[in-house]
């Protein structure tokens, strides 16, 4: 058994015992003489609270999406490498610089988190649980061709959220095939406000950019709506705002 | 005194932290990796806030850019966990620590904020002890309200229950909740759902002579210990069941 985090009843609890607390890692007796402490202690009792909001607000707003750093610029490579490492940067700051000036095509390396894991919950069996991380795995492996292909054709049409969530993965992968006026009916039909809360967020920001990619004006206002969205959605839409307006994104 | 850049001694969370990057790095792009992602946020960025909240404790930041700063540096951390070409090396917990400290500190710096950098600070001293109520009767009469209300949220059902909770004790509006992976319905059905338990409540506390007042200090710690336990036997349930 292990030790009860060394918290009898009348020490107080400190902020590692709070997040094991709440994320789950204590084991039972510890928990019941940090409880025992914590309903007594009202600075313990904030801890407890604090940890918690932030936890649980961290759930609502889901994970944003990850992907790996480039690859770190490896150093010391001299000669001819370097002269043309050299030559190529000068280039590409002439291309960032030009590219300032010009109208960008929006939308490419946008890919929605597919939560496989979580989604088993919802889902009515695991058949279609099976099905659907098949369906979706091109779009996982961030392959947008493969992705249209695979989720083409409403392979859910017998499940109310399996058909929306691969209907956005759909719309999604249009958009990172520069596809976006293909995307605009499909994303119409989803009712973004519709969806489960976790996916709302990317879903309009999915929006944005096919509206973008598709010359319409509507972008714009979408993308108004977006900049208030919390987490990575926010982010996406203030820096993507302060770029259009020509400043710095913030940060 | 412990250095506020070291763990308790037997807090389990760096070392969790270490497991799930361990995992991450060696998995094939999967659900479990997505999922395996997901817990790495949850704990990383509870633990970053942590160390924000410590390293600002002079500035008295507010709470949503404390989980501002945690969010954007708990990215940067999976990303680099996720790049095979970083070579971030996380054997212990006093490394993840003081790792996750030096980026709260300099994430605050980078943000021009004020900050009193006290180094190896105990932990203990940023706690502030309020005593509760000396008053035996005033203590006596609030561990029985609260007595009183844990039985009438234990009525409600899971759902109403955790919407209730997260409105009244850790005053997430109704959006939040909406979107909560546990809720997931409209802000609107929320606010029903959330005027339904208190009239529940209500109800309940006046068959129990109560009226309404300020909810009493222990009552959060209660009634998410009654939540915690009652979920523990649900899944120890759900594993017999299975």
């Amino acid at each position: 058994m292990d030790e009860p985090h060394g918290i009898l009843s009348s020490a107080h609890v400190d902020e590692d015992q709070i997040i094991d607390l709440v994320s789950g890692l204590m084991e039972p007796p510890a928990v019941r003489a940090a409880m025992g402490h914590i309903e007594r202690c009202p600075a313990c009792e904030s801890l407890l609270k604090t940890a918690l909001q932030e936890r649980e607000l961290l759930r609502a707003r889901g994970v944003p999406p990850v992907t790996a750093a480039a690859p770190a610029v490896r150093r010391r490579r001299r000669g001819l490498v370097g002269s043309v490492a050299v030559a190529a940067m000068i280039m590409l700051i002439g291309v960032v610089v030009w590219q300032k000036f010009l109208p960008r095509p929006a939308g490419a390396g946008y890919w929605i988190p597919v939560n496989t894991n979580g989604m088993m919950l919802r889902s009515d069996g695991d058949e279609s649980f099976r099905i659907f991380a098949e369906k979706t795995r091109p779009y996982r492996e961030h392959d947008a061709e493969g992705a249209i292909r695979s989720l083409q054709g409403d392979p859910f049409a017998g499940d109310e959220t399996l058909r929306s969530l691969s209907r956005l993965y759909l719309a999604s992968a249009l958009v990172n095939d520069y596809r976006g006026g293909e995307a605009l009916p499909i994303l119409h039909q989803l009712k973004i406000e519709t969806l489960p809360g976790e996916w709302r967020g990317p879903a309009m920001w999915v929006q944005y950019l096919a509206l973008r990619q598709a010359g319409d004006a509507a972008a714009d206002a979408v993308l108004q709506a977006a900049v208030a969205e919390p987490g990575h959605v926010g982010v996406l839409a203030r820096e993507e705002r302060d770029r259009l307006s020509g400043r710095r994104p913030r940060g | 005194m412990r250095p506020a850049d070291l763990p308790s001694p037997s807090a389990h969370w760096p070392e969790r932290v270490i497991e799930l990057c361990g995992e991450l790095r060696n998995r094939p792009a999967d659900g479990r990796r997505d999922a395996i992602i997901a817990d790495v946020w949850l704990l990383v960025n509870t633990a970053l806030c942590r160390y924000v909240r410590f390293n600002s404790r002079a500035t008295h930041l507010d709470p949503e850019d404390v989980r501002d700063i945690a969010s954007e540096k708990s990215l940067a951390f999976l990303k680099q966990v996720l790049d095979p070409e970083n070579v971030f090396v996380a054997d212990n917990p006093g490394r993840v620590c003081a790792y996750f400290s030096t980026l709260a500190r300099n994430a605050l710096i980078d943000r021009g904020r004020q900050l009193e950098r006290q180094r190896n600070v105990p932990l203990d001293a940023t706690l502030v002890h309020d005593p509760l109520p000396a008053d035996p009767e005033a203590r006596l009469a609030g561990a029985q309200f609260a007595q009183a209300l844990r039985e009438a949220v234990l009525l409600l059902n899971n759902r109403t229950r955790t919407i209730w909770f997260f409105r009244v004790l850790l005053d997430m509006s109704s959006r939040e909740i909406a979107r909560h992976p546990d809720i997931q319905m409209n802000a609107t059905a929320v606010d029903m759902a959330l005027s339904r338990a208190r009239r529940a409540i209500r109800s309940h506390m006046k068959k129990r002579g109560f009226a309404p007042q300020e909810i009493p200090p222990g009552t959060l710690a209660m009634l998410w210990e009654a939540m915690y336990r009652n979920d523990r036997r649900g899944e120890e349930t759900r594993k017999d069941d299975g």
